[in-house]
């Protein structure tokens, strides 16, 4: 761990000396999408789902407060189908959709130090709120929503280097100043009280989970 | 030395051989992503395209010539971009059911700088910034296509001279044809569309003639004297079948039809069904496919034991002539028993739209052995029945009761169903239901229809047929049925999902109605969706119900004396939501604004009242 904060410092620094100057022309906004794997932080979750992962996509519009500081929103939609659970029989039956939209505030820091650094660590967090939403075949739908928190942090590669002429081209014509890949790592707690069979009412669980994604990231 | 005629003859043939020129092979690729992938069966166009241009371009050109032939997928269509090369043509198999859609803000198709004389003919291009692109080529020829809705631009030509657009539809397109240079247009139908053919300046029109220009906003060009409209068709309506539905077919009374008595056509582009008649648009001239529609909305109904009336909706084109009746006891559909005839029966005439086949056998058949019932699943309100499907059988039936049974009587009740595993429903959770299946054999019809044009030799989805329509199983007979399966039993009961969430409905309503699905109970769960959980405050305000709430409802579960008192002060709540949920927005408006005015009115009144005014 210590290595790779070594590291982004060392990518970081050589960029400093010009930080000023090509800072005056900024851009304010920032677009990401994105795309890639949940992993609920529910311990039975393959036994019922079959796999360990849900796919998740979504993307973020945020404000540039200053150059290195940005607040904005997230929107995503995982999914996942799997089978229910036959509470008297005890066995898992029935088919079940289970979609979460995760609504995130943040305020997130990007590690800009040049408009030219190709390489830019970030981290940031905030408020969630999940809505979730269980289909299960020929019964009601059950719909709700829970409040929590989300931390998230990634590296984000500037991809203008590679045709600087076609960089050029997008600020000129559509003012995108940079464009990125990113891969990102997040982690949302919500936690929810559980319904249904008398043992497990009132239990806790944390619908959130893990996030491995990787998107674009539009500065503009 | 005299020769022989033995060897005479070999030297003849020899020589002949030697000046003989050699043919080149001819070879058709067909796309359809229904059938598996080989060297002459692809997914997609471009890779039967790739192909081709992967043997004639390669270190060891081929002399075959290649054909492209597209099988029609109209539940499915095709999409672009497709970028043709040179000598490979492009062919639908029917105009109207290969199907191709824009995915890019591109052309679908693009041919540039293409050699030798192309084809692109018999398809429907839909939603999409261009249909065609056409840019430096010899020579394109595009042929029966139509141009559907969604397209800003139909066909786009640019610096290709040799190029010629003959008999297709334009139909509600931005711009049906742009072009530089004075090409071939020639027996189009242009309908609805912004305009018909850009007119640049300097460009010549020589060779856009005999077409029909129907409510274009612009026709472009200056018509020419064989053009609809001029001295001899005024109304200039193509009268297609059902252009809505994507029927571009010409009724019988349609100006673009040329006979005896019409004067429409380019007389130098023959039907090729009949080359005495030279129709406009898509289904006419020397490239028209010759497969019509199938035939639709067939329904089938039991005269008798052994008889089935059939029924369809007419196919209104004028080239169909009548229609083909197969019937089989599979879906080869070769039956011979039939009192109309062996199949195909024919049906003559276009405005026939029924047909009875009588004296269906019933052929011999074993009762089949019984099922083995494998797992009955519970589910909520329902059990899925899961058996091993018995040789021969044509049908199964699922029985079931409360008490045990050996054998089912005739009160004992029972779904019927084709395949296993079936969802048996209307249970009541948590109560036992004993479960058998039996399997039933019974002589099966399937019956199926085409539509026929005339002018040759009908083959179903090649030429003057179309494809089958939806296939009507039909039984005869009386049911063999086998003995019943082994008997489970099992109880079904609601499902819990995983994680088992709670579902935050109205709780007060919920408990001062009764149950959750009350239609009150749903009528406010909807307001909150639509009125209180798209905004802020409206949201606070559901999160402070959801704390309150559920302690609300649970005195009023506990006090049952309430619920009438609650109910009645929810119906202002209740009025207020149906309102809002189901009156439409100018009802609604008008409201606001008597709601508004009233007070205004009332202190008026007032005011008018106390300075003295009349009552």
């Amino acid at each position: 761990m210590k290595k790779l904060v070594l590291v982004l410092i060392l990518v970081a620094l050589p960029a400093a000396a010009f930080a000023a100057d090509e800072l005056n022309e900024r851009p304010h906004w920032s677009l990401e999408m994105k795309g890639g794997w949940f992993i609920p932080a529910l311990d039975n979750w393959s036994l019922f789902y079959g796999s360990r992962n849900m796919t998740e996509f979504g993307g973020t519009l945020a404000y540039k407060i200053i150059r290195q500081v940005e607040a904005g929103v997230e929107g995503s939609f995982v999914h996942g189908s799997g089978q229910g659970f036959a509470p008297v029989h005890g066995i898992l039956s029935g088919n079940v959709k289970y979609d979460l939209y995760p609504l995130n505030v943040f305020v997130l820091a990007r590690g800009v130090l040049s408009e030219q650094q190709w390489l830019v660590p970030y981290a940031g967090g905030g408020w969630t709120r999940i809505f979730y939403r269980e289909d299960i075949t020929d019964q009601e739908i059950i719909r709700g929503a829970e409040n929590g928190y989300h931390v998230r942090g990634g590296l984000q590669l500037l991809l203008d280097g590679l045709d600087p002429q076609a960089a050029n081209n997008m600020v000129r014509d559509y003012g995108i100043y940079h464009t990125y890949l990113f891969f990102e790592a997040k982690y949302t707690r919500v936690m929810v009280d559980t319904a249904g069979t008398t043992s497990t009412q009132g239990q806790s669980i944390n619908i959130g989970g893990k996030s491995l994604l990787a998107g674009f990231l539009f500065e503009f | 030395m005299k020769m022989t005629l033995f060897r005479r003859s070999l030297i003849t043939v020899l020589i002949l051989a030697a000046f003989t020129p050699v043919t080149a092979l001819a070879l058709d690729l067909f796309v359809d992503p229904n059938v598996t992938t080989d060297n002459t069966h692809f997914s997609t166009i471009q890779s039967a395209i790739t192909y081709a241009n992967n043997l004639l371009t390669g270190p060891t050109p081929t002399t075959t010539t290649f054909r492209v032939i597209v099988e029609s997928n109209n539940s499915t269509p095709y999409s672009g971009p497709i970028t043709l090369i040179s000598n490979v043509p492009l062919i639908g198999r029917e105009t109207s059911r290969t199907i191709l859609i824009g995915t890019s803000s591109g052309p679908i198709i693009t041919a540039s700088g293409v050699t030798g004389n192309i084809t692109i003919k018999n398809f429907t291009f839909k939603n999409a910034n261009t249909g065609i692109s056409l840019l430096n080529n010899s020579q394109v020829k595009v042929a029966n296509n139509v141009f559907g809705t969604g397209l800003t631009t139909g066909v786009q030509v640019s610096a290709s001279p040799n190029s010629s657009i003959i008999n297709n539809v334009f139909y509600q397109a931005g711009s049906a044809i742009t072009r530089d240079q004075d090409i071939i247009v020639t027996n189009n139908i242009f309908s609805g569309n912004q305009l018909a053919i850009s007119n640049p300046a300097g460009v010549p029109t020589a060779n856009v003639t005999y077409n029909d220009y129907f409510n274009n906003t612009t026709d472009g060009v200056l018509l020419d004297a064989h053009s609809f409209p001029n001295t001899q068709v005024q109304n200039t309506d193509p009268l297609f079948v059902d252009a809505l539905n994507g029927d571009f077919h010409l009724l019988a009374a349609s100006p673009c039809i040329k006979n005896s008595g019409n004067p429409s056509g380019n007389p130098s582009y023959p039907n090729f069904f009949d080359s005495s008649t030279f129709d406009m648009g898509a289904f006419g001239g020397p490239d028209t496919d010759t497969v019509p529609l199938p035939v639709a909305g067939l329904k089938s109904e039991t005269t008798g034991s052994f008889s089935v009336s059939l029924n369809w909706i007419q196919n209104n084109s004028y080239l169909v002539s009548g229609y083909h009746v197969y019937y089989g006891t599979d879906t080869t559909y070769t039956g011979t028993n039939a009192a109309e005839g062996t199949s195909p029966i024919t049906v003559s005439g276009a405005t026939t739209t029924s047909q009875t086949l009588s004296n269906l056998v019933s052929l011999a058949v074993t009762t089949p052995d019984p099922p083995t019932i494998l797992a009955l699943s519970p589910m909520n309100n329902s059990l899925l029945v899961s058996w091993v499907m018995s040789s021969g059988a044509s049908g199964y039936k699922i029985y079931y009761d409360t008490a045990p049974f050996s054998a089912p009587t005739s009160t004992t009740p029972f779904f019927p169903a084709t395949v296993s595993p079936f969802t048996l429903p209307g249970l009541t959770n948590l109560q036992t239901y004993y479960v058998a299946v039996s399997a039933v054999a019974q002589t099966t019809y399937h019956i199926a229809m085409t539509s026929t044009n005339s002018g040759g030799s009908p083959v179903p989805g090649i030429s003057y047929e179309s494809v089958f329509s939806t296939d009507i199983p039909f039984t005869v007979g009386s049911p063999l049925e086998s003995l019943i399966s082994n008997v489970l039993s099992e109880f079904p009961e609601g499902i819990n999902p995983y994680p088992n969430l709670p579902n935050k409905g109205c709780f007060i309503a919920t408990a001062a109605y009764g149950y959750y699905s009350a239609p009150q109970v749903q009528v406010l769960r909807e307001f909150r969706d639509r009125f209180l959980m798209t905004n802020g405050p409206g949201r606070a305000f559901v999160q402070w119900y959801y704390r309150v709430g559920p302690g609300a409802a649970s005195f009023i579960t506990n006090h049952p004396w309430l619920k009438p008192v609650v109910r009645a002060a929810l119906l202002p709540l209740l009025g207020g939501a149906y309102f809002l949920l189901y009156t439409p927005l100018p009802i609604q408006m008008a409201t606001l604004f008597c709601l508004v005015l009233l007070p205004v009115f009332i202190i008026r009144r007032r005011n008018s009242l106390r300075s003295g005014g009349a009552r």
